[in-house]
């Protein structure tokens, strides 16, 4: 009973030190790493990459890098359902491409060039997230800084179909209806496509405003996301006086997808239309919709962004037969309309990764991957296929298909025709179709 | 070259092969077990029948309940039983109890604490138990820490779960959601799934010599690293406290249930520990206090009758508390 008279007490310390509770620091990351080789000699192969081109037939043994992400958040204040809080995240790696740049022990993960050869320069080893955020008592959130935004990813080939990321500033979480609604701008840059006519600008400028409806519930039938963005490059004077060779026309950005839970998993529809300096980010399976608007100039010759636009589809999830099978899956359809080319693009993409549970730790996983590329700008049609087999290792009891840290070793076959569009034809179609390895990835 | 990559491949399978060997005991499914269970007729009527096998202090694995398990008739239901008898009672036991998701199903336990003479002191349900998200290595599990002091009298601890528990489900962070939130990106709005609880599961025992702070509590991992390092401050000094308080301003409220919060036992046996010995009390002082007593029960004022009887006690009378007692059965 001697509770009793402690309890009064007891709540006023706890109450006065509710601020020094709240100061717990949220740890977040992410590794891979690992090794591969080419049955053919040499070290191993990779078609896709995490950057401008996803893995387009998974990418399951096809990374070439070793790559981490350390992120560390924590709330500093917190009163009356009021925070505030601060949060991190940088990012390190090894070079990522067709080459394996893995080294040694000792290896340098900064790039080689540094950050001369423009914006996505040193990228290895960069500072990825430093934003605050102000979450007001009606759940709004408030936030400035750089960061990840409103990411959306196919895991099982590093796609990110939309990623919000970058400089800006933005308002979450706004109470509209059945869902949320958030506001964010951010400043993109892209080359400069003056040829440095402006010393105080050495990229081109493109500020974005990015529109946001979440959580639309269609009750059984799943759920709505909307998105909208928009971009208009805002060049200096002395730039545009230099040149008329890039974009300069608003584009337009458009996403609708709908979520739904199936078979003890979920699937996902996404219908993405893009116009100008979205296209070519919308169009197959180009990656980092969002983070970045092409104005065209420096390698893409001119203007060639000017009136195009994209459609994508995809339909991808995750779904569980009975307790011993995950099976995800990636389904694309894509297309661009060129102006001044007499046919339209087409690509498609069909990616599977079956997984089957041996027991509490070990899992075998297969990934089967079709892509097709028929270019407005090329005769002849790229296409590419894979089959990898993989040995895995985790706590699966855990999450199965999602459980990390996993160890595996794989042996990935790879075929198809390049038709001289990435001077592939030594490798996929006789150098380097069979690669084997070895690699971890974790998440927490 | 073909031959390097035919050895490796080599080496991997047969590492396979070793690890492929190395098999868990397999949990079966909810329905499969439920039959068992139902089955399984109950091993006897006597809770001292039950083997016990010891819980040793350091011990830190986990205890796999796959339905072969002797079944016991609580008056909380039939159930699968792991007994465990607690080798060293005075030394007191901190204990971490966490029961792993497996499979999309959760085992909800219940914890019998018996004493010497089988008779259960402490009855911990399974809505004590908190679910953790997957964080960390850690994946999804319902934790709860309990605290065994030496004046606890437990001897014996029964791992078992319960009919209402098994109706039920637990609702739990969907691992798309957990992987979003690990890599920064957009909630997939992917709704979360309900694992259902089953007769059988695995849990994970963690016993510990002293008092735990239960890990709602405690500072994250990052944190207490990083103190590791720079040493405590003030404000680590008074953490323990105020976890204690926190503890029994939770238990307090929550008198419905049969749960002793284990700070709150703590608190009650410290304070006894440091009352006047009981019968040290002046005879007149005592006959003061039992005339009050009896005048509060006559009155009916139950409230003030107690808090006279802990006043006393708290100074040394040993006659208080049979007194009230007494007095309270002459109440029709």
């Amino acid at each position: 009973m001697a509770n009793f008279k402690a309890l009064p007490i007891a709540a006023a310390v706890v109450a006065s030190l509710a601020a020094m509770s709240a100061s717990a620091v949220e740890f977040h990351g992410y590794f891979r790493a690992g090794f591969g080789l080419n049955v053919d000699g040499g070290s191993q192969v990779c078609y896709g990459n995490g950057g401008p081109a996803s893995h387009v037939v998974g990418r399951l043994g096809d990374e070439c890098d070793t790559y981490a992400e350390l992120s560390l958040s924590e709330t500093v204040f917190e009163k009356n359902g009021e925070s505030f809080s601060v949060h991190t995240l940088v990012a390190y790696g090894t070079q990522e491409g067709t080459t394996d740049l893995r080294g040694n022990s000792w290896q340098s993960v900064s790039d080689k060039n540094g950050g001369a050869d423009g914006p996505w320069s040193g990228q290895r080893l960069s500072f990825r997230e430093a934003y605050g955020k102000y979450k007001m008592k009606s759940g709004t959130e408030l936030w400035a800084g750089n960061r990840y935004y409103g990411r959306k990813d196919v895991h099982i080939n590093d796609l990110y179909y939309v990623n919000g990321s970058g400089n800006g500033a933005g308002v979450d979480n706004i109470k509209a209806g059945p869902g949320t609604i958030a506001v964010a701008v951010r400043n993109t840059k892209w080359h400069d496509v003056s040829g440095k006519a402006d010393g105080n600008q050495p990229y081109a400028t493109t500020p974005q405003l990015d529109l946001r409806y979440n959580g639309l519930g269609l009750g059984s039938a799943g759920a709505l996301s909307l998105i909208a963005m928009f971009g208009k490059a805002d060049l200096s004077d002395a730039q545009k006086d230099a040149t008329t060779q890039y974009n300069d026309e608003t584009g337009v950005q458009l996403t609708a997808e709908h979520s739904i839970a199936l078979l003890g998993g979920f699937n996902k529809v996404v219908a993405q239309y893009s116009t100008e300096g979205y296209a070519w980010s919308g169009y197959g399976m180009n990656n980092h919709l969002g983070d970045g608007y092409n104005i065209g100039g420096y390698d893409n010759g001119g203007d060639t962004q000017l009136g195009r636009k994209s459609w994508r589809l995809i339909d991808f999830g995750l779904v569980k037969f009975g307790k011993k099978v995950d099976f995800a899956y990636m389904a694309l359809y894509s297309r661009l309309d060129n102006p001044g080319s007499s046919k339209k693009g087409d690509r498609y993409g069909v990616t599977l990764r079956p997984m089957y549970k041996w027991n509490d730790t070990m899992s075998t996983q297969l990934e089967v991957g079709y892509y097709s590329a028929e270019d407005p700008w090329n005769s002849d049609e790229f296409n590419m296929n894979k089959i990898a087999l993989a040995q895995t290792w985790s706590p699966l009891q855990n999450g199965g298909f999602w459980a990390r840290p996993q160890l595996r070793v794989f042996v990935a076959q790879y075929g198809g025709d390049d038709a001289g569009q990435n001077g592939w034809e030594g490798f996929i179609i006789d150098k380097a179709d069979t690669m084997v390895g070895a690699q971890v990835e974790a998440w927490w | 070259m073909k031959e390097c990559v035919l050895l490796l491949a080599l080496a991997l399978l047969s590492g396979c092969a070793m690890i492929l060997g190395d098999v868990q005991p397999e949990i079966p499914d909810r329905d499969e077990a439920l039959v068992r269970l139902e089955a399984t007729a109950p091993c006897c009527q006597l809770l001292s029948e039950l083997k016990y096998s010891v819980l040793e202090k350091g011990f830190d694995g986990r205890i796999f309940i796959d339905g072969s398990e002797p079944t016991f008739d609580f008056k909380t239901g039939r159930s699968f039983v792991k007994a465990f008898r607690i080798p060293d009672p005075r030394t007191g036991y901190g204990i971490v109890i966490e029961s792993l998701l497996w499979n999309d199903q959760f085992f909800a336990p219940q914890l019998v604490v018996l004493n010497r003479s089988f008779q259960a002191v402490e009855l911990i349900p399974p809505s004590a138990f908190t679910y953790m998200p997957a964080e960390g290595m850690d994946g999804d599990r319902l934790q709860y820490t309990l605290n065994l002091p030496p004046e606890s009298g437990a001897a014996y601890l029964l791992l078992t779960t319960t009919t209402e528990a098994l109706a039920g489900s637990t609702q739990y962070i969907h691992p798309a959601r957990a992987y979003a939130k690990a890599q920064s990106l957009a909630d997939p709005g992917v709704p979360d799934p309900y694992a259902q609880h089953s007769p059988v599961g695995v849990v994970e025992l963690e016993i510990g010599g002293a008092y735990i702070t239960p890990q709602a509590d405690q500072k994250d991992f990052v944190e207490s690293w990083l103190t590791s390092f720079w040493g405590t401050d003030a404000a680590e000094t008074i953490k323990p406290s105020v976890a204690d308080a926190e503890a029994s301003a939770r238990a307090v409220p929550d008198s419905s249930s049969p749960v002793i919060a284990p700070a709150a036992v703590a608190a009650t046996a410290t304070t006894a520990v440091a009352a006047a010995p009981a019968g040290s009390m002046l005879a007149e002082t005592e006959a003061l206090y039992n005339d009050m007593i009896t005048k509060a029960v006559a009155a009916r004022d139950i409230d003030k009758a107690l808090k006279l009887v802990e006043e006393a006690e708290r100074a040394g009378s040993a006659s208080a508390r049979p007194l009230f007692v007494e007095q309270v059965k002459t109440l029709k």
